[in-house]
């Protein structure tokens, strides 16, 4: 007879994030901006958007409640008809 | 880090590409939540635009001075043009723990500047041991930097390339005085 043992360890195998494609040109793009709260990021931020806005882009500027917390769903929605998104500050 | 790259991959995955301004000196920490978040390895390449460290202390005007200097790249970033190469690295060793060593020496010094330390100890039938010693907490809320549970997935999953007997790590966490 034969027995079955299953290794109950299991393993790491994160499932693949999909990217999406970058866009070639940034004049016309409606650009979302994510502040995380980090310490200055509105400021890197909001010099950001001001730039790209002369170059033709529209801006969405939204921010989350902590940068220890997920997008929040009101936001989320914000960000949804962005056709990119730049976030910061990471770290 | 690790919200900020999630947020990434939820919008990624809503089809919203997204670029990401970060302080370079956790250029390491992304490129492992990156890989345990199950991103292309290019991803950080590619989608990460770095500010020198640090950049809290900066008054508004070097702030926006800085990123008039950087707004070149950015657009680049946001036009899928450039590509850095600070991931992927090679090793130059064939011991399992002086390699692992190596590899995530960069996350180690990372951790540093973090206030935490991450000391690799033993390597015995595909188990990494390790002690993670914490001294700083962020944010608010309390919320710690990395828990030590998503630290040992980080530290596997940059590892699992380079040792591929590799069954898991175990961190004991501790808290310096």
């Amino acid at each position: 007879m034969k027995v079955l043992v299953h290794d109950p360890r299991g393993a790491f195998a994160p499932s693949a994030v999909a990217v999406s494609p970058l866009p070639n040109s940034i004049a016309g793009l409606r650009i979302g901006v994510l502040d995380n709260t980090k310490e200055r990021a509105d400021i890197f931020l909001r010099r950001t958007a001001e730039l790209l806005a002369m170059d033709g882009a529209s801006i969405t500027f939204t921010r989350k409640s902590s940068f220890s917390r997920s997008i929040a769903s009101d936001t989320f929605d914000q960000l949804r008809i962005c056709d990119l998104v730049i976030t910061g500050l990471g770290g | 880090m690790s919200c900020s790259l999630r947020d990434a991959g939820m919008l990624e995955t809503a089809g919203i590409p997204t670029i990401t301004l970060s302080n370079d000196a956790f250029a390491p920490t992304a490129q492992a939540i990156a890989t345990m978040l199950g991103m292309p390895s290019d991803y950080v390449a590619g989608r990460f635009v770095w500010l020198p460290h640090p950049t809290e202390n900066l008054t508004s005007e070097q702030a926006n001075a800085l990123i008039d200097e950087r707004i070149g790249e950015i657009r680049l970033a946001l036009t899928g043009r450039r590509l850095s190469d600070r991931s992927n690295r090679g090793v130059s060793t064939n011991d399992p723990l002086s390699l692992a060593m190596e590899v995530v020496a960069d996350l180690t010094s990372s951790l540093r500047k973090d206030g935490a330390t991450l000391e690799l100890e033993s390597y015995a039938d595909g188990v990494l041991s390790g002690r993670v010693t914490i001294s700083t907490v962020c944010g608010d809320d309390g919320a710690c930097l990395i828990p030590t549970q998503q630290l040992e997935r980080m530290v596997e999953a940059i590892l699992r390339p380079h040792l591929p007997d590799l069954r898991s790590v175990k961190l004991n966490e501790g808290l310096s005085p």
